[in-house]
């Protein structure tokens, strides 16, 4: 094809400069992405972190009521206490192990629970 | 297209360097700290400028697919913003910046290489080096290993590609060509993030 077109200067628009402020709005909402993400990040790291805390409580506590169950069962097989009553001690002893398993199903249901994803 | 990656990595990063440019860059700002001059323009127009700074007609056949133009005796970018998200904008200053520091002992032998097809050095290096550095400049390794523990917030895929793309301010198309570079050059940096199973 032959340059029939007239070869003069070119003018080009000039006055469309807004790329620079559009790029901006595009950065800030990278920047604030990224801000979200490290929030979440932080969100997760701490959720992880009461939730190991928490286990330990809970573990914590849990021995504890084993301990006083087989202490107290000791203490009445050696005599060292008594009660008159025979089924106070088979109400306490259930209340404890009752006490377990709601300490159980709470550790299943809260602190084994996946953290939020998004 | 197997290019030598390693000097192009070295020039991205002593620009960084140089102007202390951080994550996401502004390319507007660093073409005007680098003196250089930007001009948008339609398809046509820029039709019209490389045909007449080359001085001939219908060298290229799809005129759409030209997002840029440098001209190293102006030092001006010429933006096709038709249809170009800014992204794609951002990514094409990148890119002829790449080619002004990689390329600057061709300008002479640019104008040919941009006009024929038989010349010493093949276009499609050139472009792909520019690409490299483009892809380098916007998103860096370090950048993109500092962003990788977010991946474990994601599903995977696209998502990962597209949120990736948003942190970066680049298309997504850009984002998936440079996590392949990414995952190729640093394969256990990908295994550690389990982005094998995620991504590609």
């Amino acid at each position: 094809m032959g340059n029939t077109q007239p070869r003069g200067k070119i003018i080009l628009s000039m006055e469309d400069k807004t790329q620079p402020a559009v790029e901006e709005t595009v950065i800030e909402d990278a920047n604030i992405k990224l801000e979200e993400l490290k929030l979440k990040i932080q969100e997760k790291s701490e959720f992880l972190s009461y939730r190991r805390q928490w286990s330990r409580y809970l573990l914590t506590l849990l021995v504890v009521i084993v301990v006083f169950n087989a202490a107290f069962l000791v203490s009445i097989g050696m005599e060292l206490l008594t009660f008159k009553d025979e089924w106070l001690v088979r109400i306490i002893i259930t209340g404890s192990f009752v006490e377990v398993l709601g300490l159980a199903k709470i550790v299943v249901d809260f602190l084994f629970k996946e953290p939020p994803k998004n | 297209m197997a290019i030598d990656t390693t000097p192009i990595k070295k020039q991205a990063e002593e620009l960084i360097d140089k102007y202390v440019l951080t994550v996401p860059v502004h390319m507007f700002e660093l073409a005007d700290l680098m003196g250089i001059k930007w001009q948008s323009t339609s398809t046509e127009r820029l039709k019209k400028i490389i045909e007449r700074k080359s001085n001939k007609k219908d060298i290229i056949p799809n005129w759409e697919d030209v997002y840029g133009y440098f001209d190293h005796t102006t030092k001006t970018i010429y933006l096709n913003d038709e249809n170009q998200s800014i992204t794609r904008q951002r990514f094409t200053i990148a890119h002829e910046i790449g080619h002004m520091i990689l390329h600057h002992n061709l300008q002479s032998l640019m104008r040919k290489i941009f006009l024929r097809q038989d010349v010493v050095v093949p276009r499609d290096e050139i472009e792909a080096e520019a690409n490299y550095f483009a892809g380098y400049l916007l998103m860096p390794d370090g950048a993109i290993e500092d962003r990788l523990k977010y991946t474990v917030l994601m599903i995977g895929g696209e998502q990962i590609i597209k949120k990736f793309a948003k942190l970066f301010a680049v298309s997504p198309e850009a984002m998936r060509v440079r996590f392949k570079t990414f995952k190729k050059e640093y394969p256990e940096l990908w295994a550690t993030h389990n982005l094998e199973e995620k991504l590609f």
